[in-house]
């Protein structure tokens, strides 16, 4: 049964966390030959090709320190972070029981620790925005979100709806995707699809329902899902024309026309010809709050939201990761992911050692098939494909 | 329905020759936007809103760029990265005004 699936997979993967945490740092020293070097402030690897290391540290943390060491950037940027925060102050207070209809505001809610941060946030800070509280089920995402969602939604006595796609939007986009991964790394190519369509799908839902506001718990370091660093809301001209398909489609080098049918391809954000009056404003909080690793874990613990153990993005984020991880080790040498968790790291002070231990770990495993493994096998199986069709190696 | 506009027939005008650049890197000034776009095309003017002091609001730019295909610039340059940002850049998007809705 595809439950007892996600929950092996679960199982899968808390075994690898607790390996990765537990036991790896007492044996990577046996294998540092056989993985790359990593810087030692943010962990990316040595084997990102822009990325060189002088006395053990990259490139990208040396322009950081010179940067902060930059007193008149810096003030520069705590000012507008300033500025931008009592906007965003504004703009939440003012739609407060405001909306057209039932609804404030749609929070895209993953069930992961930013998200949940974000809602407990919100709820204290803005009692009067009425938020209806929107979560995927694609078929692939964690079982342990999925759960959190509905424990955390109860919990807040929000309204909450669990939106399931059909099941052939998803299998195609990944499908597809992982087959043509190539170079690029599987970040630009499959997460970049799927991250933006979720998004998307959050944008035709409060469009449909006119709910003037669509917030999501991104980081302001993931410029891949923002596609970019500096605005906490999307500029209203990308909202209203096809911008950010187009951009999606320019980044990852996939066509939305070469993968979906007709149908399908609507899905994908298009705000020409849409009424401005009910295009909704897309909204990153996190970009003005910019709250650290401390902060965030602080607020779960206070409000009881989440237990640490169950709080790690290899717990609570797609099972497809496992999949686009080992063909990035395989293809290109590194987990495409880690450029954007080492400006994590270096942005947010999210925990080094967790990192390293969970990267180096990846990479071992993918290139011995072992940790891994089991947990590709499985996500491949769910999808109908093979090793050989996604250029791997059972 | 009666009094109501339908949204898909009006046309979302695409201005060919305006381009909107935002998150720019800190101190960007004229003589940097300028640089940027010329390889695609001449630059008539740079319409530039930045205060790099005291922010009121996120610095943008507009360019009018005397070239036949705009989007050579866009595709060449948008999600390029300059200081801590990458740059977002497309063609100016000009919104029905309200009066149209009156229809």
């Amino acid at each position: 049964m595809a439950t007892d699936i996600d929950q092996q997979i679960l199982n899968d993967l808390r075994q690898f966390d607790f390996v990765a945490q537990n036991i790896w740092p007492k044996l990577r020293g046996l294998f540092k030959h056989s993985i790359a070097a990593r810087c030692s402030q943010c962990v990316i690897s040595s084997r990102v090709p822009y990325v060189t290391l002088t006395d053990g540290v990259c490139n990208l943390c040396h322009e950081h320190n010179k940067l902060r060491a930059n007193d008149e950037e810096t003030l520069w940027q705590k000012k507008y972070v300033e500025h931008q925060r009592k906007e965003l102050d504004q703009l939440l207070k003012s739609h407060q029981g405001k909306g057209r209809n039932r609804y404030d505001a749609l929070v895209l809610f993953s069930g992961g620790k930013d998200s949940v941060y974000m809602l407990s946030r919100l709820r204290k800070e803005y009692p009067g925005l009425r938020v209806l509280l929107m979560t995927w089920d694609n078929g692939f995402y964690s079982k342990l979100s999925l759960d959190r969602c509905k424990e955390v939604a109860a919990k807040m006595d929000l309204d909450h709806i669990v939106y399931k796609p059909r099941s052939s939007v998803y299998k195609t986009l990944y499908c597809y995707t992982l087959k043509n991964v190539e170079m690029k790394g599987s970040y630009q190519t499959v997460d970049r699809l799927d991250g933006t369509l979720n998004q998307m799908l959050g944008f035709y839902f409060a469009y449909d329902m006119n709910i003037p506001l669509v917030l999501a718990g991104v980081d302001f370091a993931q410029e891949l899902i923002m596609q970019f660093h500096s605005y906490y809301v999307m500029p209203f001209e990308d909202m209203c024309s096809r911008t950010l398909t187009d951009r999606m489609e320019r980044r990852s080098g996939f066509r939305i026309a070469d993968i979906f049918t007709d149908e399908d391809q609507k899905l994908f954000w298009d705000g020409t010809g849409k009424d401005p009056d009910r295009v909704p404003q897309y909204v990153l909080p996190f970009v003005a709050w910019r709250p650290d690793k401390a902060a965030i874990l602080g607020e779960l613990e206070r409000e009881s939201l989440m237990p640490e153990r169950d709080s790690s993005p290899i717990l609570t984020n797609n099972q497809v990761l496992s999949i686009m991880t080992a063909i990035d080790i395989k293809t290109i040498g590194y987990c495409s992911f880690e450029p954007e968790f080492a400006e994590m790291i270096r942005f947010r002070e999210n925990d080094p050692v967790y990192w390293r231990n969970a990267f180096e770990m990846a990479e071992f495993g993918a290139r011995n098939k072992v940790f891994l493994q089991r947990t590709v096998t499985k996500v491949l199986g769910k999808l109908g494909l093979t090793f050989q069709e996604v250029g791997l190696e059972a | 329905m009666a009094g109501e506009v339908d949204f898909s027939e009006i046309a979302w005008e695409l201005d060919m020759s305006t381009i909107f650049i935002s998150s720019l890197p800190f101190r960007a000034d004229e003589a940097f936007i300028r640089n940027l776009f010329s390889p695609y095309g001449r630059v008539v003017s740079v319409d530039l809103h930045a205060d790099w002091v005291n922010p009121t609001h996120e610095p943008y730019a507009y360019v009018d760029l005397e070239t036949s295909d705009p989007k050579l610039a866009v595709d060449a340059l948008d999600g390029q990265k300059f200081g801590q940002n990458h740059i977002r850049v497309h063609q100016r998007v000009i919104l029905p005004t309200s009066a149209v809705k009156t229809v």
